[in-house]
């Protein structure tokens, strides 16, 4: 599967060595989940997942081309 | 010119009742741009030194930025300081909303509250017209009652702040209220206003502003707010607003639960962002020229009747419903409203109410001194003791002093749950396994405030297994590791430079913070509205200034201020986290002071955490180092 993540600006602040679009071929299906791990990114600093816009989670199984967005930590008001 | 700015400061005594206008110095807005810089150097310069917080000649600084009220992303805030009658130092707080563009388009950039009204009053301001009326028949009523009222009376282009009479009775975390929802709700500043019997102020402005480059601002300002919508955080994060960050807070142990008691809230689902869009969200709602509505106006029916209220945002959920154990998000919402119309600080508010809780749990407090039992878990508790705090009234005089002095007064140990730091109640982040975030709120200039360095991500990943680890575990993890203690000084720093600096340009945060909205984007928005170009790194320069003058501020004014007053309480440096993913940990004293003293090295400040001589001369404050030495 050809996977696109693009990085909120809150977790690019604790990840500042990831742009805010990362590409990579996953073998598919597989979760969100591992699809981080697979790119180097620890599961525990993304505080919300989108799929193709969608809101979605760590545990979904994605088995299609997806672009997935990632929310890092952010404070409240 | 001062392209960017309207170029009037307005000054209103409110005892004679002389109205002042005057330009805004050239070297004010060069030195310290607007908003919180401005705040702070006009209290530094005009504020007798040694005013009592409630004394009529403390001062009110209302100031607006440079890019308030322009067409640059979600630039509505406004910022109010003050002595602070919480802490006795400095004391800043800012809300989104339109007041602040509407003060720029009546010609002010800043608006100087001294004096007291000699009854109650509100303050109208239409243009180049500024009159004060009788507040008589508004004295005493909720801060959204009289928003609400004084809109039909004048007018709905009036943008009008408010108190409740938690601002009128002196409650020393009352907030100034706008909007039907938009606070500035920290550190007390509408208790000041309360002691100036000052209701209200009302404005409508008609004026334009001067902008160095109309057309280029034009199509930048919409570029940027196209750009800030088509960030990859917009889709995720907007939908829920801040509330959508609940879960995640609870789920690296964060999460200030039963007064601090713990860091997990088990029923965190019940109060979370999606709570908040599936049982209470009527509609989005956002502030001036913002692409990215955050407030959720909705609906809550409770036990105790139904209200209508903008949020609840995630620091109302994390203090009133994590703190004082609410149930669900109709209850969170519900005493939401309840400080809302009281004009109470939702977030000191509720820490206050827990500390109280937790009194009373342990014997400390009695249903007789009470007036009934009080419990977590109980909204009529939470509610019950709202109302008292703010009218006072029996044991809502002790409250109303805020966690500090009460526990100081009520004695037996209970200040080692009170959760403050330098009398200013901790915000939505227990930071007993968060290094960075607890210095965060040790050292931040008006108390225990998120707001001026959110480090708590960055702590996070700091103590998070690595993604090795992860891959060996199976990708899974329910305990977080201890969170490295040193090293976090710079990165605080550098923080409590960035997050601050937009208080001083009149914007929102939230875009570029949580959304990633580059900082050469600003300085590009700030070139065609002001014609100055200032690099990302000039204008920070500007905010670590600040940053010193407000420390300077609280040195002046605080006997005896210094290293001993950026403790927490107890409670974090001496109980483990009895459970939830951070389990066990702690920061013991010692690595209070690693972290204290690396900062105060990194900072330039002196063992005790006063700016040296060296530091202030080198940042632009020579006089003020010279005042310090001077004892003024």
């Amino acid at each position: 599967m050809r996977i696109t993540l693009h990085l909120s600006g809150g977790l690019r602040a604790v990840l500042e060595q990831l742009p805010e679009q990362v590409k990579l071929e996953v073998e598919g299906p597989a979760s969100v989940r591992d699809i981080l791990i697979q790119a180097g990114i620890n599961p525990v600093l993304v505080m919300v997942v989108t799929v193709d816009g969608d809101r979605g989670d760590k545990e979904q199984i994605i088995d299609h081309d997806a672009a997935i967005g990632l929310i890092g930590p952010m404070a409240g008001g | 010119m001062l392209y960017g700015y309207a170029g009037t400061m307005l000054e209103v005594d409110l005892t004679s009742g002389r109205i002042r206008k005057t330009p805004v110095p050239d070297d004010l807005a060069r030195d310290y741009l607007g908003g919180r810089g401005f705040v702070a150097r006009l209290l530094w310069e005009r504020l007798r030194s040694g005013t009592d917080p409630f004394d009529p000649e403390n001062l009110i600084v209302i100031a607006t930025g440079p890019l308030s009220g322009h067409l640059v992303p979600a630039s509505g805030k406004t910022h109010f300081g003050t002595k602070s009658p919480a802490t006795g130092g400095y004391a800043d707080s800012n809300m989104g909303g339109h007041f602040g563009p509407a003060l720029k388009y009546a010609g002010y950039d800043v608006l100087l509250l001294t004096g007291r009204a000699s009854e109650p009053t509100f303050l109208v301001i239409e243009d180049e017209s500024v009159a004060l009326r009788s507040a008589e028949e508004w004295w005493g009523r909720g801060a959204i009652t009289t928003e609400k009222g004084l809109k039909k009376e004048l007018g709905e282009e009036f943008r009008i702040i408010t108190i409740g009479p938690a601002g009128e009775n002196l409650v020393r975390f009352a907030c100034i209220s706008h909007d039907f929802g938009r606070q500035a709700g920290r550190a007390g500043i509408g208790a000041v206003l309360g002691s100036k019997h000052l209701k209200a102020i009302a404005v409508k402005g008609t004026g334009g502003l001067p902008v160095f480059d109309v057309d280029g601002l034009y199509e930048k300002g919409r570029e940027a707010y196209l750009k800030v919508r088509a960030k990859p955080g917009f889709a995720g994060w907007t939908p829920e607003g801040t509330a959508g960050i609940t879960d995640w807070v609870n789920q690296v142990g964060a999460f200030p639960t039963r007064n601090f008691q713990t860091s997990y809230f088990p029923g965190y689902q019940k109060i979370n962002g999606k709570a908040v869009v599936e049982h209470l969200k009527i509609t989005d709602k956002g502030c001036f020229c913002c692409p990215t509505p955050c407030g959720k106006y909705g609906k809550a029916s409770t036990s105790l009747g139904t209200v209508h209220v903008e949020g609840p945002e995630y620091e109302s959920i994390a203090l009133l419903g994590g703190a004082c154990v609410l149930g669900s998000i109709e209850e969170v919402a519900y005493a939401n409203y309840v400080c809302d119309e009281l004009g109470l600080d939702t977030i000191s508010g509720g820490v206050v109410a827990a500390w109280a809780m937790e009194c009373f749990e342990k014997g400390l407090l009695s249903e007789e001194q009470v007036g009934r039992e009080i419990h977590f878990e109980d909204l009529e508790s939470v509610v019950y003791l709202l109302e008292k705090m703010a009218s006072r009234d029996g044991i809502g005089d002790l409250l109303a002093e805020g966690v500090m002095r009460a526990a100081a007064k009520l004695g037996r140990g209970s200040d080692s749950f009170a959760i403050h730091v330098k009398g200013l109640e901790w915000s939505g982040y227990e930071s007993r396994n968060a290094p960075g975030m607890m210095l965060a709120y040790m050292t931040a200039d008006v108390g225990a405030h998120h707001n001026r360095a959110w480090a708590l991500g960055h702590d996070v990943a700091g103590s998070a297994a690595s993604v090795h680890d992860l891959i060996s575990a199976g990708g899974g993890r329910d305990k977080m590791a201890k969170a490295p203690v040193a090293g976090k000084a710079e990165r605080v720093i550098d923080l409590q430079h960035i997050r601050p600096l937009f208080d001083c340009l009149g914007i929102c945060r939230l875009q570029y913070m949580e959304l990633g909205f580059e900082g050469q984007n600003y300085e590009e928005l700030f070139y065609l509205v002001t014609g100055r170009r200032m690099k990302w790194d000039e204008l920070l320069e500007v905010s670590e200034r600040v940053w010193h003058l407000t420390r300077a501020f609280s040195k002046r004014e605080i006997e005896g201020f210094g290293r001993k007053y950026d403790y927490p309480p107890r409670r974090f440096f001496q109980e483990p986290i009895p459970d939830g993913p951070n389990e066990g940990h702690f920061l013991t004293r010692d690595e209070l002071d690693v972290l204290l003293d690396e900062y105060y090295q990194a900072r330039g400040w002196d063992a005790n955490g006063i700016p040296t001589e060296k530091t202030l001369c080198r940042v632009g404050l020579a006089d003020v180092a010279e005042a310090l030495k001077q004892g003024k």
